[in-house]
């Protein structure tokens, strides 16, 4: 992601007396523009024809005046795994065609929250000894955490927050390769860099922006040479003709490269998408089939796979991360049921105290 | 303001006698409708005679309709010679008068889709914004106001067949499946229209999303999937109703769509049949497969009644075929 990505850069006239603002401002040429309310900025996008794609290369400087650590947001009836979400951007430079951000979020642009200070002193409570072991936060759901790096540093300032941390653990989730910092810097088990890999013809139809499947692994693998700690996941699995084929050869080639004692935790979801979701797939992403395939209302009302082919898909992928020397690293399921994590995971966790147990780091390292 | 503006020029608005011959019935630009209907007005003009003048506007030696196509063409069949028209001044502007045109129409009906797009589109044509249409018009024509809207009745205005425009003039169908059907070829829009007016708004949309999500999945186009032999058998059955072809039409395609769904749908229909399932007991389980669970219902007046249905019940467990109702696999 280079610098020079965003077109314009709105700021609300309080942020603009932030450090991170002047950094930014310094840091790219996109004109920029002091606003009092950001509808200026939904004015200026309702005439195009693709307001989300439009809202990517604008990016809206403001102050976060609610809270920045939130739970994950988990649907009713399926399992929980205890996420907790740093709100410090909203909304993802890249523009993959499955992202629910496209409708999860109210507002297109990326909006970043520039007051650094508050965000810091809201990740205290989780550097207390009382924390338990396997919490995991990041930046990571509501925007990718690595995507605006060279511009915002935060990452970095994040990872540096994280060092003093005895059991929460800062999980860097992205699709970017912008790992260069950290290459110079020791690493930490409470510090985890987490890609999202899929099947490398899905990632080329439908991650626009983002760097191939194949340089994922090699940032990834440079960072396990260091000795970092690494996540990855599998999200969403999409079914499609090459579905086996192609998975098994991520599979196999990440753990060719990556020593499976270094991988902290891999997840699995299928592609889902709430009812709303369908239109804003068929306006911006038309043609595409991997929505077409046999997906049903669950009783999250959130679109799925028929349960049967999902089982079957879990099943595979788990078998074949087992076959390629995964059989140590923990596997978890995101957003679904008790019934398949007992047919894929052969257990079921019940609430907090069993899942975060399988994110914490090992006893030995 | 207002001494330049339609509502001032309407002031200078003439009443005369018209011959009906120098009405031109040819130019249509303030025509909004694809299909004008007046058998049912010709009967009221007989009783009464003609209560509300049509508005024409004199150009060129003819006369331009500008509203009443109903009530002129009623006329015109039953053999008027001459009507009381109401004759607007020559420099209100075409904008000016579709405007009018609109108005007059919104306080008495509500307009077809075919008619909000042709609205649009004219709107458009004589010089209003999208902008200024989209903020203006789309909620009174109960449009949502996104601009892919715009665009989508536009090109049905624009370059839409009269078959599909009649269709739309007489059909109600959402815009989401509008914008999927017009990425069909005109002969697969012509061929399916009479199937899609027999059948109701939710069978019209799935008909619709069903073809363009298999022809996307399968990849292949929707003209190569109406030539498929089963369609071809149901859309022919000319024995059948429009309507009946249809609903077959819709169930066929829902079971290519949704193959898994509709296999273990019918596995379970089978399933209870084999164990002879007394029909006063109440099997429900979750439409989807999603969850594991099901929920049984009987009713009961006394203690007899209740062990005997227990027993029943029991004897039915007992049944091999009982324990495929729990199968959650597609191996298995």
């Amino acid at each position: 992601m280079n610098n020079f990505f965003f077109r314009r850069i709105f700021i609300q006239r309080e942020a603009l007396t932030y450090p991170l603002t002047a950094r930014i401002i310094a840091r790219t040429q996109a004109p920029y523009e002091i606003i009092d309310d950001p509808r200026v900025i939904k004015e200026e996008l309702a005439s195009s024809p693709d307001p989300i794609g439009e809202g990517k290369r604008i990016l809206y400087l403001t102050i976060q005046k609610g809270k920045f650590v939130k739970p994950c947001p988990c649907s009713p009836g399926v399992i929980s795994c205890g996420y907790l979400i740093i709100n410090s951007v909203l909304g993802c430079p890249f523009d993959c065609s499955y992202c629910i951000l496209q409708a999860y979020l109210a507002d297109p642009w990326i909006t970043l929250f520039v007051n650094e200070e508050k965000l810091e002193k809201s990740l205290q409570p989780l550097f207390k000894d009382s924390v338990p072991p396997g919490l995991r936060i990041g930046p990571g759901e509501l925007s990718d955490s690595l995507a605006l790096e060279p511009l915002t540093d935060q990452a970095q300032r994040l990872s540096r927050l994280f060092y003093r941390s005895s059991k929460a653990m800062l999980e860097l989730k992205t699709k970017s390769i912008q790992i260069e910092p950290w290459l110079n810097w020791p690493p930490s088990p409470q510090i985890v860099f987490a890609w999202s890999l899929n099947a490398e013809s899905i990632a080329k139809e439908e991650e626009r922006g983002v760097p191939p499947v194949s340089e994922r692994i090699r940032a990834a693998s440079l960072l396990a040479r260091k000795g970092y700690h690494l996540g990855f996941h599998f999200d969403p699995l999409v079914y499609f003709k090459k579905w086996e084929q192609e998975y098994e050869q991520v599979i196999r080639e990440l753990l060719q490269q990556i020593p499976a004692k270094l991988i902290r935790w891999i997840s699995l979801g299928c592609l889902r998408y709430p009812a709303d979701f369908k239109k804003i797939i068929f306006s911006r992403f038309r043609n595409r089939a991997i929505f077409a395939q046999e997906m049903v209302p669950g009783r999250d009302g959130k679109f799925r796979y028929f349960k049967p082919l999902r089982l079957k898909i879990y099943s595979r992928i788990y078998e074949m991360i087992q076959a390629y020397g995964g059989k140590g690293i923990p596997v978890y399921l995101c957003m679904e049921d008790g019934e398949v994590w007992e047919k894929i995971i052969k257990k079921k966790p019940e609430g907090k105290k069993d899942i975060l147990p399988l994110f914490a780091p090992p006893a030995i390292d | 303001m207002l001494k330049t503006g339609p509502l001032f020029k309407m002031e200078r608005m003439k009443l005369r006698l018209v011959s009906l011959q120098e009405i031109n019935l040819e130019e249509k630009k303030f025509c909004l409708s694809p299909l004008v209907e007046f058998e049912s007005l010709k009967d009221s003009i007989r009783r009464a005679g003609l209560l509300v003048p049509p508005l024409v506007k004199p150009e060129k030696e003819t006369l331009i309709l500008i509203s009443g196509w109903r009530r002129v063409l009623a006329c015109k069949d039953l053999s008027l010679k001459t009507i009381p028209a109401l004759l607007v001044p020559e420099d209100m502007s075409d904008l000016d008068l579709l405007i009018r045109v609109i108005e007059e129409n919104l306080t008495t009906r509500s307009l077809s889709l075919a008619e909000k797009a042709e609205a649009i589109y004219k709107l458009n044509l004589f010089g209003l914004s999208p902008e200024r249409i989209m903020a203006d018009y789309f909620s009174r024509f109960a449009l949502p106001g996104k601009r892919e809207y715009f665009l989508l009745l536009i090109k049905v205005a624009g370059q839409g067949q009269e078959k599909l425009k009649k269709f739309l003039h007489e059909t109600e169908i959402s815009l989401e499946a509008l914008d999927l059907f017009l990425s069909f070829s005109t002969v697969a829009q012509e061929r399916l229209i009479p199937f899609l007016q027999a059948v109701t708004y939710s069978r019209r949309r799935e008909i619709i999303v069903n073809l363009y999500e298999i022809s996307l999945r399968e990849g292949q186009e929707v003209d190569t999937l109406l030539q498929h032999p089963e369609i071809k058998s149901i859309l022919e059955k000319e024995e059948l109703s429009f309507r009946s072809r249809g609903e077959a039409l819709s169930d066929w395609l829902k079971k290519r769509r949704y193959p898994l769904l509709t296999s273990w749908e019918a596995e379970i229909k089978k399933i209870l049949k084999e164990l002879a399932w007394p029909e006063e007991v109440k099997l429900l389980y979750d439409p989807a497969f999603e969850s594991p669970e099901f929920e049984l219902s009987f009713s009961f007046r006394n203690y007899f009644q209740f062990l005997a249905r227990l027993d029943e019940l029991k004897a039915i467990a007992q049944k091999p075929s009982f324990q495929r109702l729990f199968c959650r696999s597609l191996e298995e």
